[in-house]
């Protein structure tokens, strides 16, 4: 094997001292074999062609100078970043702001400090123009890589009091907030937690498994906010009572890639018991699995399912939620709870772009696609008159509890913040006779939604 | 048999009027005409020449190897990627990071902002990267270069050329044989790669240049069907990734890309250019420890960021 060679393209470059410093030893390549000129000539006239089509981009360095700067360089220490400085620490900040008719304006801002020692630090506070309250949580992050396993261990700790909603598995705060003040159609009641709480993860391509555990009060909140931003009385005009308890609560979870497909499995368990020091006892686990199947270049088949079962106590903020854009669109959001859970929907999308061929007035670069899907879930282990979920025995849903429908979209990739994500229209009708009508749905959200985010 | 004459003549014969001059309008007629069922009789029309008198014998050669099946040169990719890597001990090269702006505009290409540093990378996770020039267009005041900054990974796997290929990715990506092409004794297939998922129509598409006399990558352009982010980047008009050699390896060399934003940023324009060189390779040359002290395992992955609005103090 040849060793220290180099290549020199464009201009003359510095010599051995400047390019491996005082440390590499260089040697010149030899002249190519005849075989290999002929590669070489091959690989040289698709340069040229790409040196032809980026123009100035493609030109060669300009090597004045470096030679000096290299010498500089090599002479500072190994843990100084360049001419500009070490950098030492790194500083974010950003407003923290949010909405509902629990808590009113949330009001504040939130600040992270990275450093090398130190990893992340980050902080929040907030205070609420309706419960009148400091909302406030401080943390702690840092990640390793795992070589062998070509993976990365995250571990988080975090303390403080933080207002959240109950159901625990389909929750995004911004657009929440942002059709809670906009439009009053906030359907989630919400909770508040003091505490701590510290997560392990281990994350690779191919899937993860995490686990925490949280040491938090839970106690409801009030109904105090009755206006939006363009009227007055939201959709809700009320704040469920949470079971007020302390919860020491442990969470197993892994997601994982079925071999050979591009199906996902994720799997979360969250146990909380007395002997643990908790005030409540409740086995909660949710499976999760979803994937597409390409039908040809045009088509791609969506399937995905969850099922979740609560064992134990019921605590409203532990039941598990149907309706609304999370799973079926025929139903308001959250208007079912349940001890128990299933739900299935398929999706088949025209992948193409169709808006330019339909000449459609939306902007040339975002894709427009179609799709059509069907979906069926149930609810089980629910109190009819209240409608709370309240504990069974039952694993599974009877087939008169099942709820159908069907439906079309058009989806809008904007790409944000997954490649993936769009923002979808769908019109959704009932299947079979009860009081569902047709309902449509506006949501900002990948085809694989059920599967929780990586 | 000697070529016919045709037995009529459709034009009249002109001084000076060469073969090539009357093969034009002979074909045109030819073209237009449509042809009759069957044989033309004599005299109806011109008749074409056919060369029969050069003949050479070629004796018929059995192969009896099997051809080398797209799977197979998969793997053997996989594999010469992989003993590519292995057989790297630690390497440096000239790094240069640069920004193009207005790539498109009636000027062409404007350099934006440049940096060049000196890597030095060291198995299993020693890097050092020594900044050599930083020049932007338009410097920030406090003279931090938050616009663009470079941080090289410990790796010399060089997963942007061979992702596609990686035994982990491979069952993402569909392959397809495209060209073959014999020069000397080396042997290129050009293979196209494309996402298996209809869904992920946003992935990187592209052809590769395999040399399978070591199986490695020389070459790879890059395609997407759709912006990964259409609401910020428009289009990834054109990729190319390209490895040149450095004695027994072939090493990545240039990286260009053209991208177009949705908005045009004032004066920055639309479409603008990224371009990553890197030069002057010197590879398994026993860089001493002492060369990266406590910069063990520091960097991650490469990451460039343009545009960042961090605050560092």
């Amino acid at each position: 094997m040849l060793l220290g060679a180099e290549i020199t393209r464009g201009a003359p470059i510095h010599q051995a001292a400047g390019r491996g410093g005082p440390v590499a030893a260089d040697t010149t390549a030899p002249a190519p074999a005849p075989g290999d000129s002929l590669l070489h000539d091959y690989v040289r006239q698709m340069r040229d062609s790409t040196d032809k089509w980026f123009g100035s981009t493609a030109a060669p360095v300009d090597t004045a100078g470096l030679d000096s700067a290299l010498a500089a360089g090599l002479l500072r220490s190994p843990n100084a970043r360049g001419p500009h400085g070490q950098r030492k620490l790194s500083f974010d900040w950003g407003p923290a702001l949010g909405f509902n008719r629990a808590d009113g304006w949330q009001l504040g801002a939130s600040a992270s400090l990275g450093t090398r020692w130190l990893s992340r630090l980050s902080g929040r506070m907030q205070y609420t123009t309706g419960t009148h309250d400091l909302l406030g949580e401080g943390g702690w992050a840092h990640s390793w890589r795992i070589d062998p396993l070509s993976a990365r261990l995250g571990l988080r700790l975090a303390a403080g009091r933080y207002t959240t909603a109950f159901d625990r598995d389909y929750y995004e705060p911004i657009l929440t907030s942002l059709n809670a003040l906009f439009a009053g159609e906030d359907r989630h009641q919400y909770l508040r937690r003091d505490g701590f709480i510290g997560t392990l993860r281990l994350g690779a391509e191919e899937g993860f498994v995490i686990t925490s555990w949280r040491d938090q009060l839970e106690s409801s909140l009030p109904y105090t906010t009755g206006w939006f931003l363009f009227g007055h009385g939201p959709e809700l005009p009320f704040n469920d009572e949470a079971t007020f308890g302390r919860v020491r609560e442990l969470t197993l979870g892994a997601e994982a890639t079925v071999p050979g497909t591009r199906f996902r499995v994720n799997a979360m368990h969250w146990t909380t018991d007395p002997r643990l020091g908790s005030d409540m006892l409740y086995r909660r686990t949710r499976l999760t699995a979803g994937g597409d199947v390409s039908l040809g270049r045009h088509l791609s088949l969506v399937p995905q399912a969850t099922y979740g079962l609560l064992r134990g106590e019921t605590p409203p903020q532990d039941a598990f939620f149907l309706g609304g854009v999370a799973n079926l669109r025929t139903l308001k959001r959250n208007e079912l709870a349940g001890a128990g859970r299933a739900y299935g929907r398929l999706d088949l999308i025209v992948v193409d772009e169709i808006g330019r061929p339909l000449h459609l007035p939306i902007p040339a670069q975002l894709p427009l696609q179609i799709g059509v899907f069907a979906g069926s879930g149930a609810v089980w282990g629910r109190d009819p008159v209240s409608g709370d979920a309240v504990p069974t025995s039952r694993s599974w849903p009877h087939a008169d509890e099942f709820l159908s429908e069907v439906g079309a979209g058009l989806m809008l990739r904007l790409g944000i913040p997954s490649p993936l994500t769009s923002f979808r229209f769908e019109v959704a009708f009932p299947i079979g006779a009860d009081r569902r009508g047709a309902a449509y749905a506006l949501a900002l959200q990948e085809p694989l939604n059920l599967l929780p985010a990586r | 048999m000697p070529p016919q004459r045709p037995r009529h003549r459709l034009f009249p014969r002109r001084p000076g009027l060469t073969l090539v001059a009357w093969a034009a309008p002979v074909a045109l007629l030819a073209a237009l005409v449509p042809a009759p069922a069957g044989h033309a009789a004599p005299g109806d029309g011109p008749t074409l020449a056919k060369e029969d008198t050069m003949h050479t014998d070629v004796s018929t050669v059995l192969v009896r190897a099997p051809r080398v099946t797209l799977e197979e040169i998969l793997d053997r990719v996989a594999r010469g990627e992989a003993r590519r890597d292995s057989l790297l001990r630690d390497q440096s090269f000239t790094a240069t990071l640069r920004v193009m702006r207005d790539a498109e505009g009636k000027k062409g290409p404007i350099l934006f902002a440049e940096t060049v540093s000196r890597v030095y990378k060291k198995k299993p996770d020693m890097v050092r990267t020594i900044e050599l020039r930083h020049y932007e267009e338009r410097p920030e005041k406090d003279g931090d270069h938050d616009d663009m900054d470079a941080d090289f990974s410990p790796s010399m796997g060089e997963e942007i050329v061979n992702f596609a290929f990686r035994p982990e990715n491979r069952k993402n990506f569909r392959f397809s044989i495209e060209d073959r092409k014999l020069l000397g004794d080396h042997l290129i297939y050009t293979l196209a790669f494309a996402p298996r998922s209809a869904l992920a129509v946003f992935e990187p598409s592209g052809r590769v240049w395999v040399d399978t006399k070591e199986f490695v990558i020389v070459r790879q352009e890059i395609e997407f069907r759709q912006s990964p982010v259409p609401l910020f980047l428009k289009n990834i008009k054109h990729m190319v990734v390209e490895r040149d050699r450095a004695g027994d390896f072939w090493v990545l060399s240039r990286v260009l890309v053209r991208m177009e934003l949705t908005i045009p940023i004032p004066k920055f324009g639309r479409a603008f250019d990224f371009a990553m060189a890197m030069s002057d390779y010197t590879l398994n040359s026993d860089l001493p420890d002492s060369l990266f002290a406590n910069s063990h395992g520091k960097g991650g992955k490469s990451k460039v960021r343009v545009g960042g609005g961090r605050k560092r103090s």
